[in-house]
C-alpha cells in the first residue's frame, strides 16, 4: 500500500515536471513503463484509482483559470441566462447560488469560488447553501448547505444566515442580499389571501337584481 | 401582488404615430415611417405647417422608459419557474404570460404569481370563462 501511494506521488511529481502536457493515456502508458516498479503494483491500479490520480492532476490546473476569465467566456451565453426582449430587454439568471437571479459578476454563483444561494426548504423552512473554497470543479461535492425549519422566527433565520456568511468574512458584500431572499421566501411560503369575488356591474347587476326581487 | 416601486411622472412626449409623407394622398404609400429622402422635399426640409419627422428628441425619460403605467417593465413568462426569477424584483418586473400557453398552465403560473406576490399582467386571459 505504501509503496503504491509512494508511486502514485512520483507520478505525481513527474506530471508537474512536463508542465501538465500529459493526458490520461500517457499517464498509462508511464505506469507500464516506469522501471523499477513490477508490473504487478503497476495493475493493482484500478480504474477509480486512475480517474482519481488523473481528477488531482488536473483539479490544480482548473482552479487556477481565474473567475473573471470564466465570466469574460460565459457572460454572452450560459445555461442558466434568460433573455428577454420585452420590458427594454432583461437579463436574469437561475443559478441556483445567485441570490438575486440576476445576470452579473457579482451574483453569479457558477464563476466565484465563494457564492451563497437561498431556497425555500419544506415546511416553510429556508436552505443556505454555500460554495467549499476545495474541489471547485466538483460542483457535487464543493456544497454547503445548512436548513432552518419555517418554526424558527425570521430574525433568529436571518442572524443564522449572517452569522454562516457575513460574519465569518464569507461574502460580506451580499450580506442585504442574502436576508432579503431569505425573507422574501418566507413571505412566499405563507398562506395568501383569497382574491375577493369580484361586484356585478352595469347591466349585468341589474339583471341580478330583478332576478332577486 | 406588490405595487411598483415608486416613480417619477410618466410622461409621453407624442402619442400619435408618424405617418409616412404623402401616405395619405396614395394608397399605395403605406403609413409606415420612411425618412424623406428628395432633394427637394418639403417635410425633409422641416418647413412650416409639414409632418413631423421622429427624431431622439422625443424619446422618454430613461427613469421610465418602458415602464407600463402601473410602474412596472413586463417579463414574458412561459412556466411557473420562469415566474421564480421575478422574486427579488416583484417591484420592477411584473410576469406576462406568453400568448401560446395553455389555460390549464396558466393558472399553475398565475397562482405561483400570487405566492410571490408578482404581479401578472394577462392574469385573466384565457383562464376565465362565461358564466
Amino acid at each position: 500500500m505504501h509503496d503504491q501511494l509512494d508511486y502514485f506521488l512520483t507520478l505525481y511529481d513527474s506530471y508537474l515536471r512536463c508542465n501538465g502536457y500529459l493526458s490520461l493515456s500517457a499517464v498509462g502508458a508511464l505506469l507500464f513503463s516506469t522501471e523499477p516498479s513490477p508490473t504487478k503494483v503497476v495493475l493493482r491500479f484500478d480504474l477509480i484509482s486512475i480517474a482519481e490520480l488523473h481528477f488531482k492532476m488536473t483539479e490544480h490546473l482548473q482552479s487556477n483559470v481565474s473567475q473573471d476569465l470564466v465570466w469574460e467566456i460565459c457572460r454572452p451565453n450560459n445555461a442558466f441566462l434568460v433573455k428577454r426582449k420585452s420590458g427594454g430587454g432583461s437579463q436574469f439568471s437561475r443559478d441556483p447560488l445567485n441570490l438575486m437571479n440576476k445576470h452579473s459578476r457579482k451574483y453569479a454563483g457558477f464563476v466565484n469560488n465563494k457564492a451563497v444561494g437561498i431556497h425555500p426548504a419544506e415546511k416553510g423552512g429556508v436552505t443556505l447553501a454555500t460554495k467549499k473554497t476545495k474541489h471547485l470543479n466538483r460542483p457535487a461535492v464543493n456544497k454547503n448547505e445548512v436548513s432552518w425549519s419555517g418554526q424558527k422566527s425570521g430574525p433568529k433565520i436571518y442572524k443564522g444566515i449572517v452569522n454562516y456568511t457575513a460574519k465569518q468574512g464569507y461574502r460580506a458584500d451580499l450580506r442585504q442580499e442574502a436576508v432579503a431572499r431569505a425573507s422574501a421566501i418566507r413571505e412566499s411560503q405563507r398562506p395568501k389571501k383569497e382574491d375577493p369575488e369580484p361586484k356585478i356591474r352595469g347591466s349585468k347587476a341589474k339583471k341580478a337584481e330583478e332576478k332577486s326581487t | 401582488m406588490a405595487a411598483a416601486k415608486k416613480h417619477i411622472k410618466i410622461v409621453k412626449k407624442r402619442t400619435k404615430r408618424f405617418n409616412r409623407h404623402q401616405s395619405d394622398t396614395y394608397k399605395c404609400v403605406d403609413a409606415n415611417w420612411r425618412k424623406p429622402k428628395g432633394i427637394d422635399n418639403r417635410v425633409r426640409r422641416r418647413f412650416k405647417g409639414q409632418a413631423a419627422m421622429p427624431s431622439i428628441g422625443y424619446g422618454s425619460n430613461k427613469k421610465t422608459r418602458h415602464l407600463m403605467p402601473s410602474g412596472h417593465k413586463a417579463f414574458v413568462v412561459h412556466n411557473s419557474r420562469d415566474v421564480d426569477l421575478l422574486l427579488m424584483h416583484n417591484k420592477t418586473f411584473a410576469a406576462e404570460i406568453s400568448h401560446a400557453v395553455s389555460s390549464r398552465k396558466r393558472v399553475d403560473i398565475v397562482a405561483k404569481a400570487k405566492q410571490l406576490g408578482v404581479k401578472v399582467t394577462n392574469a385573466k386571459a384565457r383562464v376565465t370563462t362565461e358564466s
